[in-house]
């Protein structure tokens, strides 16, 4: 379904004394283990701050994939919206959200019709399984444990 | 030339109170789509404060979600319902799905204040009340709608005792003596 670029972009952001924040780019051949490019990396970043009174605050990994046949998007696509899902466990929630959410998988009936998703659709039963299981053992953006099942999602206007 | 200033957002630590409120539902996706905005880094003073702000707005994003109120409010009613049946006797039916289109509709409506005399059968308050009458017919000897039959009050069963205690003896009761029973329990 999408092409794999042939390499793997290593961005740098560094900061001065002010607030301010600038990247520093360099790139290696996909085939590169991302263990061995992330650790690359570092050492490329020790190697420049001896070059700068900046500091380094923090490293991203891009591997990037491109799509040649892009579908047509449907007639009420709007990524200025989005479908939100909130993943609870018992200590807190954490919002995943779909840019341009389908409106027909909202439900169709009830107080929330038009607003909530449909929670009984196979199709948000089978994302919402795969985000659990791919997210399983990761930390969230505050650094939280995953292990969240999803518990109400809506739309975002 | 003016400048907007930004005022950057200190968000409180936990723990947090809640309180049930009304909002519109027609709200909800605007009010998602506010917080998906609050939720960026830029609004907030630290990035403990953004982590703290993120996690306080989704939690609250979740709960806009989740219609709790109609809910709680339906509960109450089976809850009356229960008790109703079970006291009262009263039969109710219901229609509807529990949304606001459609809410349930119970037949007869639940009266704002239950009438005192509305206690039919086969509630436990009927039950009581027919029991309390029927231990206060042995006592007097009266009637009742619960207890149609005549009961023996105690006054005739002291009789009838002190009646046998007089028929001592070998040769058991007389003719008469047993005439004078029948006639205290009256048949």
């Amino acid at each position: 379904m999408f092409d794999l670029e042939g390499t793997v972009q290593a961005e740098v952001l560094w900061a001065d004394r002010d607030g301010g924040e600038a990247k520093f780019t360099t790139r290696f051949p996909f085939s590169l283990p991302l263990e061995t490019a992330f650790s690359n990396t570092v050492a490329i970043v020790g190697l420049m701050m001896p070059l700068s009174d900046a500091v380094p605050i923090r490293i991203t990994l891009r591997y990037r994939g491109h799509e040649d046949d892009t579908l047509t998007p449907g007639l009420d696509s709007n990524v200025g919206r989005y479908l939100a899902l909130y993943y609870s466990n018992d200590v807190d929630t954490e919002p995943v959200f779909i840019p341009s959410g389908d409106l027909s998988l909202l439900e169709t009936e009830g107080s929330f019709a038009g607003i909530r998703l449909d929670m009984g659709r196979p199709e948000v039963v089978a994302l919402a399984d795969a985000l659990t299981e791919a997210l399983n053992g990761t930390s969230d953006p505050d650094g939280g444990e995953w292990g969240r099942v999803l518990v109400v999602g809506g739309i975002t206007l | 030339m003016s400048r907007t200033k930004i005022i950057r957002s200190v968000v409180p630590e936990p723990p947090y109170n809640s309180a049930l409120v009304c909002i519109p539902i027609a709200a909800v996706p605007f009010t998602l789509g506010a917080l998906v905005i609050k939720s960026q880094k830029y609004w907030y003073a630290s990035p403990e404060d953004w982590h703290r702000g993120r996690k306080l707005l989704a939690s609250f994003g979740k709960a806009l979600l989740m219609d709790c109120a109609q809910p709680i409010v339906d509960a109450i009613d089976r809850v009356y319902n229960l008790l109703d049946a079970g006291l009262n006797g009263t039969e109710r039916t219901a229609i509807g799905t529990g949304t606001e289109l459609d809410p349930y509709v119970y037949d007869p409506a639940i009266p704002q204040v239950v009438e005192p005399s509305a206690f039919g059968s086969p509630g436990l308050r009927h039950y009581t009340r027919a029991s309390a009458r029927l231990l206060d017919n042995l006592v007097t000897g009266g009637t009742s709608d619960e207890a149609p039959g005549e009961a023996i009050p105690n006054a005739k069963l002291e009789a009838i005792r002190l009646l046998l205690e007089a028929m001592g003896g070998e040769d058991g009761p007389t003719f008469e003596q047993v005439a004078q029973v029948i006639a205290i329990l009256g048949a």
